[in-house]
């Protein structure tokens, strides 16, 4: 009996290069794709083997860049994923991308096994500030990807971001308006964070970072601007056409079950989160010779873990927190407990608080950090 | 004289810090064996960690050697170790009266400087003899026939065949012995007379009560007798009497004249037995008591708190147990409105507060806040006549002050002559006035200042020696009261006077300090989610402002691929951050924040 939905997420850590600011785990020698390709798929067998009970309701594939494998490998991953899972009943089917890295070929395996929603990183439409992101690909790269992807695949994600060195507050607006003119179903707007372990940690000092405040502005601005046009901001950084919200990523807001493939990927199940150790050589040799591949994070989470995450995961959607609620269920009342704050930060318009519910405004979101650390247990 | 006391001698060592008194005192007890090497512990007399730690004595010791001389004969010697800081001036000045001798130690490379004179001129004025010892002589740099020439010439003492030793190595150190033997005096003093006795320190010991170091000047004290403190009447039934040896006390049956020694008598508190009283007999006083004895007033104030309120309790132990054994430490309960529950309290100079905070935090284990030294003001008011305010938030409000009155010090300063400008300058910007100036040699020089004390709390020192690469030495002592054009500053943060942070400054300086202490508050005040204003105020007048802007952008844009618990750890982390914080009205500092901005007064 297959009766609990999950999430899937599966990891493709290859990149044909790492740019400066990512921190996310990946390799660039792709002689290990068909091995790791093989290696996801006994993963995947044996977890649908071993947990018949699971069925995915949400498929995500990440990196990396999954479209910079080979495009047969890709198709034998799809379709294995095809033949261990019920696919049926999979509502949203994602699969990140480089627009350097879409073509013909690989679109039609995508849309030919279910994938019905691509994420591509555009970031900007400044060609200066995506060399000074090192990306490989251009504005032009982008725009040809996104009309060739368009004639395969409805449901199209952007992500575009702020705070690049050497960005403006009036190329951001370019970059905005540009977006807004091709009416992606979904747009995810990032912050620029410098992270530590990544080219730009090492060289932060040298970077013409915007300042605090004009993120801040940055932030602001865009969001506003997308609203406008008629986009729910309906995540910190997220923004989409009425009904087109992400289903994958808000699983992870709402603390909804997911399991991930592939070294790096993070799993939440159970009251459990873990996560796979950033080796892919390990990961392969793991699988494949039939062992668990060795963990990073292991946790089981406690009642306090599971109050702090529900706050700080509730309060990244403009869905809010309801107050009354929470208390009921976990007995933490955040109201009486930080009056004063709450008062303070809804008169100064960074929150609103209606028949109990607590959110942030588009000023509170971008001091969340501040907010939502105030309110942890 | 009685062939007792012809075989004994009292006296003290006085030094410049660092000239290597505690060094010399170490192997004298060696040299005696009254302490072998092999159970010497460096510098036994120090006894505190601190002390050691500082090189400084903080407390009077005693101790007793036995010498036997060239002559032939075994003598007593008590050595009285003195405090060497002039914060300490009138417990050494005590400690010398219960000596008929000094050895004056002179580094050879340094020469003379400000403590060695004024330690020399307090042995001078106790007419003691002085025998000059000159130190350090294994350095390469020592010039012992300058050092000569200059202490005959600056303290008008014979040096011309006074020992030249090093403590360090033990060279000549038995030649200190014998000049003991030959040039201080026996201890004179009737044995038969009514009992005399002056009191040149005493400790808190939880066995024995307090135990009180004296000196006997007249007649013979006995366990049983009952005493009398002369400046209080208070009396007690003496328990036991003895004497001091570096491993501790050893009981003897009686005391007499000229003997140095202890007394304990259960007394609970050591403010019961002042340095400087006289203890006579109960029943059979003498006339009149020894001359000099004043209470110890405290100069320097400042407030203590825990930085957790729920240590105040604790904190008051700590207090209570280190008055126990320091009756200049003055504390009574204040509350501030920024700081919750603390005491206010009064210490004798900077350096008594220094160690009181540290030996809270070291020995008590407490953390502490505390605010920035104050001394006492006087005020004539309309409303309520003289009042002596040694707490700036208790500042009379200014239509109220008729005239203000700061206290002033004699400061002597001696410097090598390439830093006079220098320090000239330092001394005038701190309102100093001057004296006169001398030349000790070619090469160095004494300065007098008449200087306002509360110019002297902040960083005077530190500014003095960094202005002579460490070579100026400062002594000073309290000379008068002065009228001063004096005004409150207070700190506004968002608007609210934060109580803990006002002070008062002299009307010239207003305008700086409140520049200077609005733009420490700015680089030390985390931005919060509101733009909060710090103001400078006399009165209510605005005099500087500055601004900590808001935090605009303070954001986990990416939350996604599921690593939760990082995120979660960083937010966490973040709020540990602001538990610690500590809240000024409605602003949060740091408390490391806190203490930068009480401890403005850098120069830099």
């Amino acid at each position: 009996m297959t009766d609990i939905p999950f999430g899937m997420y599966i990891h493709i850590p290859f990149c044909l290069k790492k740019c400066g600011y990512c921190d996310f785990y990946s390799v660039t020698d792709f002689s290990l794709q068909e091995k790791y390709i093989s290696a996801l798929c006994k993963h995947l067998e044996s977890f649908s083997r071993e947990k018949p009970s699971l069925y995915p309701q949400t498929v995500y594939i990440g990196g990396g860049t999954p479209t910079a494998v080979d495009a047969l490998l890709l198709n034998r991953l799809l379709k294995h994923i095809s033949s261990c899972f019920d696919i049926s009943r999979v509502m949203e089917y994602t699969v990140e991308t480089n627009p350097a890295t879409i073509d013909a070929q690989k679109l039609e395996v995508l849309a030919s096994n279910h994938v019905n929603r691509l994420s591509i990183g555009m970031q900007s439409s400044s060609d200066s500030e995506l060399s000074a992101l090192s990306r490989i690909h251009t504005y032009s790269d982008f725009l040809y990807g996104y009309s060739l992807s368009r004639k395969y695949i409805d449901n199209i994600n952007v992500d575009i971001m702020a705070g690049i060195p050497g960005q403006t507050s009036d190329s951001l607006d370019r970059t905005v308006k540009n977006i807004l003119s091709l009416k992606p179903e979904h747009i995810s707007v990032y912050l620029l964070r410098i992270e530590r372990e990544t080219p730009f940690y090492r060289m932060r000092t040298e970077l013409l970072l915007p300042d605090d405040d004009t993120c801040a502005d940055m932030y602001l601005s865009v969001s506003s601007a997308l609203e406008k046009s008629g986009y729910v901001h309906y995540e910190i950084s997220n923004f989409a056409l009425p009904g087109n919200e992400a289903i994958h990523n808000t699983s992870y807001w709402k603390r909804k079950p997911y399991v991930g493939f592939g070294p790096s990927a993070h799993s939440f199940i159970c009251k459990t989160r873990y996560s796979y150790k950033k080796n892919i050589y390990e990961y392969i040799n793991a699988v494949l010779s039939g062992v668990m591949p060795p963990l990073d994070e292991y946790s089981v989470l406690t009642e306090k873990d599971a109050v702090n995450e529900e706050i700080m995961l509730s309060l990244r959607l403009s869905e809010g927190l309801d107050l009354p609620y929470f208390k009921e269920k976990t007995g933490y009342d955040i109201l009486e407990e930080n009056r004063q704050d709450i008062t303070e930060w809804i008169s100064a318009g960074l929150a609103s608080m209606n028949n109990g519910v607590f959110r942030l405004t588009d000023r509170g979101f971008a001091v969340s950090n501040y907010i939502i650390s105030g309110l942890l247990l | 004289m009685k062939d007792r006391q012809s075989k004994i001698r009292n006296f003290s060592i006085i030094a410049h810090i660092d000239h290597g008194k505690s060094t010399l005192a170490d192997r004298l007890l060696e040299k005696t064996d009254t302490v072998s090497s092999r159970e010497m512990e460096n510098q036994i007399l120090d006894n505190m960690d601190l002390e050691r730690e500082r090189g400084i004595t903080i407390k009077a010791r005693a101790v007793r050697l036995n010498y036997k001389a060239s002559d032939g004969d075994t003598y007593t010697l008590n050595l009285i170790d003195t405090p060497g800081h002039v914060d300490f001036n009138y417990e050494v000045s005590r400690s010398l009266n219960a000596c008929e001798g000094a050895l004056l130690v002179v580094d050879a490379t340094q020469g003379i400087e400000a403590q060695t004179l004024a330690n020399a001129y307090l042995a001078i004025d106790a007419d003691l003899e002085i025998l000059p010892v000159i130190n350090k002589i294994d350095l390469p740099s020592a010039d012992i026939g300058r050092v000569r020439k200059e202490i005959e010439d600056i303290i008008g003492v014979p040096a011309e065949d006074c020992p030249a030793v090093s403590a360090k190595t033990g060279l000549n150190i038995d030649s200190v012995l014998e000049r003991i033997i030959t040039d201080i005096p026996a201890p004179g003093g009737d044995e038969e007379a009514p009992l005399k006795c002056l009191i040149f320190d005493s400790y808190y010991d939880s066995y024995l009560g307090v135990v009180v170091y004296i000196r006997v000047v007249d007649g013979t004290l006995t366990s049983g007798d009952k005493v009398k403190m002369m400046s209080t009447d208070a009396s007690f039934d003496v328990v036991e009497v003895g004497t001091m040896t570096p491993f501790g006390l050893r009981k003897s049956e009686r005391l007499s004249a000229g003997d140095v020694g202890y007394f304990t008598a259960s007394i609970k508190n050591v403010s019961e037995t002042r340095v400087g009283d006289t203890v006579t007999l109960a029943d059979c006083p003498c006339n009149e008591p020894l001359p000099g004895f004043k209470k110890a007033l405290p100069m320097v104030f400042s407030g203590i708190y825990p930085e957790d309120g729920a240590k105040y309790g604790d904190l008051r132990d700590a207090l209570e147990k280190l008055q126990l054994n320091d009756a200049a430490l003055s504390f009574e309960a204040e509350t501030s409105a920024a700081l919750g529950f603390g005491f206010r309290c009064g210490f004798l100079g900077l350096l008594h507060m220094d160690i009181i905070q540290e030996r809270i935090e070291r020995e008590f284990g407490l953390d502490i806040i505390t605010t920035a030294p104050s001394v006492v003001y006087k005020t004539e008011t309309k409303s309520s006549g003289e009042i002596l305010v040694d707490n700036p938030s208790a500042y009379p409000q200014a239509d109220d002050i008729i005239n203000s009155y700061e206290p002033m010090i004699n400061a002597s300063i001696i410097t090598p002559t390439e830093y006079v400008g220098s320090i000239m300058e330092l001394c005038q910007d701190r309102r100093g006035i001057f004296d006169d100036m001398k030349y000790l040699d070619e090469t160095r020089c004494e300065l007098h200042y008449l200087m306002p004390l509360n110019e002297v709390i902040y960083d005077f020192f530190d500014a003095l020696k960094s202005r002579s690469r460490g070579y100026a030495s400062l002594d000073y002592e309290f000379a008068e009261y002065r009228e001063s054009k004096l005004v409150k500053l207070d700190i506004l943060l968002n608007g609210e006077v934060i109580d803990a942070l006002s002070f008062i400054v002299h009307e010239s300086k207003a305008y700086a300090r409140a520049r200077k202490i609005c733009e420490k508050l700015k680089e030390n005040i985390p931005r919060a989610l509101f733009e909060i204003p710090i103001q400078a105020a006399i009165g209510g007048k605005i005099i500087a402002r500055e601004t900590v802007k808001a935090v605009r952008k303070d954001v986990l844009a990416k939350c996604y691929g599921g690593d939760i618990t990082r995120k979660k750890k960083l937010l966490e982390k973040q709020k540990e951050g602001k538990k610690k914080m500590r809240r000024l009205g409605s602003v949060s500092v740091t408390p490391e924040a806190f203490m930068a901005v009480l401890k403005l007064d850098d120069d830099k």
